[in-house]
């Protein structure tokens, strides 16, 4: 099957068939009336990295990875950060659902700021989305292995923060 | 176990951990992007239980409408004009659920793999490790992935999925730690006169795909293209592909045989096997 050149029509096509789960996903980390925005960010982010698409199997996992990442840079931002926190007072997206692990959940609402972005990204996926080791894999792009020391760092990092509530990072 | 643990076990990937499908999974559904076996998973699933019904349907009412703003339509255009097919490419993998009636190979669950009690007996005795992890069935954790795509779409080929004969495969493999690879291809050969000269059952065309090379940790994948094994033929019948993994070199037994192949204790190997369905026109 020949690969065609693309029209920029099928950008319509595209946002029509994404752009609403995307939206969707980026209202886990950001406000309705943020939201459109950062979505069009991640399309624009899409664009320049299509390219790497052909290396996953899925082009949904593709997007929610990248509106993932794209959610956490964003966080990042100094400014940005400090907007938040006085918006909501902690992470959105670690909103504990029926079955995270509340310690843990705990632990990535008070640091996630200090955890490298692949440690966040796996623990919203498991204790935040309950996703399985082999689909967090998926996601993140990592071996089930690496996502299972992760986790375990993860835990033994929320036990640690518990009895040093300032000490614990990575 | 009964049946409905049966399908959780196979589709594992599906579920979260509380027992209720994954919104990824859920949004990877309404995309058309999951295969056969795992639609009918999901719908099943669906119909008894109210909690993932409910998620799907609130994905269904809240569905919003946005539009491309004129900055993204002119990187659209910036992209075309650099040659990149990227929306040409997105839109391939959402055909591919809908060719899927056209199926004529199919990737089993390894457990369905038929051996009589003298190759299990072997294999059995052998440090050889039959296995097979593909998404959905994930058994344990060997020292390699494997995987099957599609190569024009990259969409994953699962257990049970068929496909196309005009569809070419792409194997992949990734190891998890630094060692050596190599992949070998036993395609079994149909014909009674070639069945019955060993007396021991079929014969097999063995192809090395990928000679023993040293591979980092999590390199990868590394891409392996099956053209052959969409080649139709009237003689040739199901393919074993083997990726073997061993800490130290090693050396391919010459000629190989990929009943009893002879490994070392800190070798494992994947085995995916390809099966092929329909009759073929002799030409």
């Amino acid at each position: 099957m020949a690969s065609r050149r693309a029209q920029p029509t099928d950008v319509g096509k595209l946002y029509a068939d994404h752009a609403s789960r995307v939206f969707r996903w980026v209202l886990r980390f950001y406000p309705r009336a943020e939201a459109e925005e950062v979505v069009h960010e991640v399309f624009v982010k899409a664009l320049e990295r299509i390219e790497s698409f052909r290396e996953d199997a899925s082009v949904t996992t593709w997007l929610y990875r990248l509106t993932t990442n794209h959610c956490l840079n964003r966080l990042r931002n100094a400014n940005r950060r400090a907007e938040l926190w006085r918006e909501h007072g902690q992470a959105p997206w670690t909103v504990p659902c029926g079955l995270a692990d509340q310690d843990t959940v705990t632990f990535l609402r008070q640091f996630w700021r200090r955890l490298d972005d692949e440690h966040v990204a796996i623990g919203l996926h498991y204790f935040v989305d309950g996703m399985s080791h082999a689909e967090v894999a998926r996601v993140v792009g990592c071996s089930p292995r690496t996502v299972g020391n992760r986790i375990a760092r993860l835990r033994a990092l929320a036990r640690d923060a518990a009895d040093h509530p300032e000490g614990a990072s990575l | 176990m009964n049946e409905h643990d049966n399908v959780h076990h196979l589709h594992a990937d599906l579920f979260s951990r509380d027992g209720h499908l994954t919104m990824l999974t859920i949004d990877r559904f309404e995309s058309g992007e999951l295969s056969t076996a795992g639609c009918e998973t999901v719908i099943d699933h669906v119909e008894s239980c109210e909690v993932c019904a409910h998620r799907l349907a609130a994905i269904r009412t809240d569905a919003v409408s946005l539009e491309p703003p004129a900055e993204v339509l002119a990187r659209a255009a910036s992209a075309n004009e650099s040659g990149r097919s990227w929306l040409g490419t997105l839109a391939i993998a959402g055909t591919v659920a809908a060719a899927a009636a056209l199926l004529v190979m199919a990737v089993p669950q390894p457990q369905q793999v038929e051996r009589n009690v003298d190759e299990e007996a072997r294999l059995t005795a052998s440090p050889y490790t039959t296995t097979a992890e593909l998404e959905g069935a994930v058994t344990f954790d060997p020292a390699i992935d494997v995987s099957i795509v599609a190569s024009e779409s990259s969409e994953a080929v699962e257990h049970g999925d068929r496909v196309s004969w005009d569809t070419t495969l792409t194997l992949n493999v990734s190891p998890h730690e630094a060692g050596y690879v190599a992949v070998v291809s036993a395609t079994e050969i149909l014909g009674e006169e070639l069945a019955d000269t060993d007396g021991g059952g079929a014969d097999h065309d063995v192809v090395v795909l990928m000679p023993v090379t040293q591979l980092q940790a999590r390199s990868g994948p590394h891409a392996l293209t099956l053209e052959h094994s969409a080649r139709v033929s009237a003689e040739t019948s199901n393919e074993r592909l083997m990726a073997i993994f061993c800490e130290e070199p090693f050396e391919l037994d010459d000629p190989f045989d990929p009943a009893l192949p002879s490994l070392r204790p800190d070798c494992t190997s994947v085995e995916v096997t390809l099966t092929r369905f329909g009759e073929v026109a002799d030409s």
